[in-house]
């Protein structure tokens, strides 16, 4: 499965009050390009564009904020590793409303698909360990749609998923058309 | 103090310059409740972040959602660890988010020009390096800053300040504290 594959996939579990935070790199400039193509709006999206490995601390502190509202963080191999810690912190809050997807590809891929631990490591356990109260590893979309059915379904959170994914992305994958200004707006419009 | 300037969002990285403050936060919002790490109540929040930038992370995410302003406190030692996230992500040019930043002051130079040149303290020798690059840093990280007042009239017009030009100008606005302040 292509990241771009995983994504969509995952959207289609995503409800439209939900929040959405997207790691910095491929990842959120894919987002951004699905939601055009589904003529879905961007406003329930926070693309971290600069700081890597801070994706789920941005999506904890807008989860603590909003109690009532599903935030789901959009997370890569290379970040999860790069801020170990911060798995430590979501697991320890026990947020119910957390959902964390790690799209697992092995290397850096935004910047060349130089290697990372992602492959040596296992993920699901580690969040496990940390407090996660349900984790899953997907491969496939069939399996990555059962696994975010029973995210979907799980009363306890915080809830991860790794999905393994292949590296690279299309030739023609473009940069977000919104200022980071405007993006801004219309999230905090719609998050507040 | 800081309640009273309606913040309501607390996280960091524990420092001994800043001790009484944390003992302080601690006490009003324990960070241990039922069933996981969850500080504060309901109106007021506390999280001991894992690092520095993961505690400006948090706070930012905290304030997009809220709308309202969230202190991050820290060692100077541990700006270094907070560097990315405030270019690349609270800076004004990127995500433009205000957060009032508490720095304890460690190697702080034994002659600080422009503070009225009193002395400072000695310090251990890792300390002294961080502690001299710590306004120069904040400088170039377009960081305004104030270095807190011993006078608790003057530091309590500080911290008003300091929120209201960190809501004003939707940046994050540092305040020094040298060791000796919070004793």
């Amino acid at each position: 499965m292509k990241r771009e594959e995983a994504i969509e996939t995952v959207l289609d579990y995503i409800a439209s009050k939900d929040i959405v935070v997207a790691t910095t790199g491929k990842t959120g400039r894919e987002l951004f390009e699905l939601r055009e193509k589904r003529k879905e709006s961007h406003r329930q999206d926070f693309l971290n564009i600069g700081a890597m490995g801070h994706a789920s601390m941005i999506t904890l502190g807008i989860a603590l904020a909003k109690p009532r509202r599903t935030v789901w963080c959009l997370d890569g191999d290379g970040a999860l590793v790069m801020h170990m810690g911060a798995l430590a912190i979501v697991g320890a809050t026990r947020s119910n409303n957390v959902r964390h997807i790690v799209l697992n590809n092995g290397c850096h891929d935004s910047v060349g698909g130089q290697p990372t631990a992602g492959f040596a490591i296992d993920i699901p356990a580690i969040a496990y360990a940390c407090g996660y109260r349900m984790t899953a590893r997907a491969a496939s979309i069939r399996a990555l749609q059962r696994a975010l059915q029973k995210m979907c379904a799980h009363p306890k959170g915080p809830a991860l998923i790794e999905v393994i994914i292949k590296p690279g992305s299309r030739a023609d994958l473009g940069r977000p058309a919104l200022s980071p200004q405007d993006m801004k707006k219309a999230f905090t419009k719609f998050v507040q | 103090m800081v309640i009273k300037n309606n913040i309501q969002f607390f996280t960091g990285v524990p420092d001994s310059v800043l001790k009484k403050f944390c003992t302080v936060l601690l006490s009003s919002f324990p960070p241990f409740t039922k069933g996981g790490y969850r500080g504060g109540n309901k109106t007021v929040r506390h999280i001991i972040a894992a690092n520095e930038g993961g505690a400006v992370a948090l706070a930012a995410g905290f304030s997009l959602a809220s709308g309202k302003i969230s202190l991050v406190y820290m060692q100077n030692a541990g700006l270094g660890n907070a560097i990315n996230p405030l270019t690349s992500l609270v800076n004004k040019e990127v995500y433009s988010i205000p957060m009032i930043l508490l720095i304890g002051w460690r190697g702080q130079p034994r002659l600080r020009q422009g503070f009225g040149g009193q002395a400072g303290t000695r310090d251990e020798l890792q300390h002294i390096k961080e502690g001299e690059s710590l306004l120069p840093m904040l400088k170039a990280l377009g960081v305004t800053y104030a270095i807190l007042s011993d006078s608790l009239p003057i530091a309590e017009k500080q911290i008003t300040l300091a929120v209201n030009i960190a809501k004003k100008q939707s940046t994050p606005y540092a305040l020094i504290v040298p060791k000796g302040i919070f004793a």
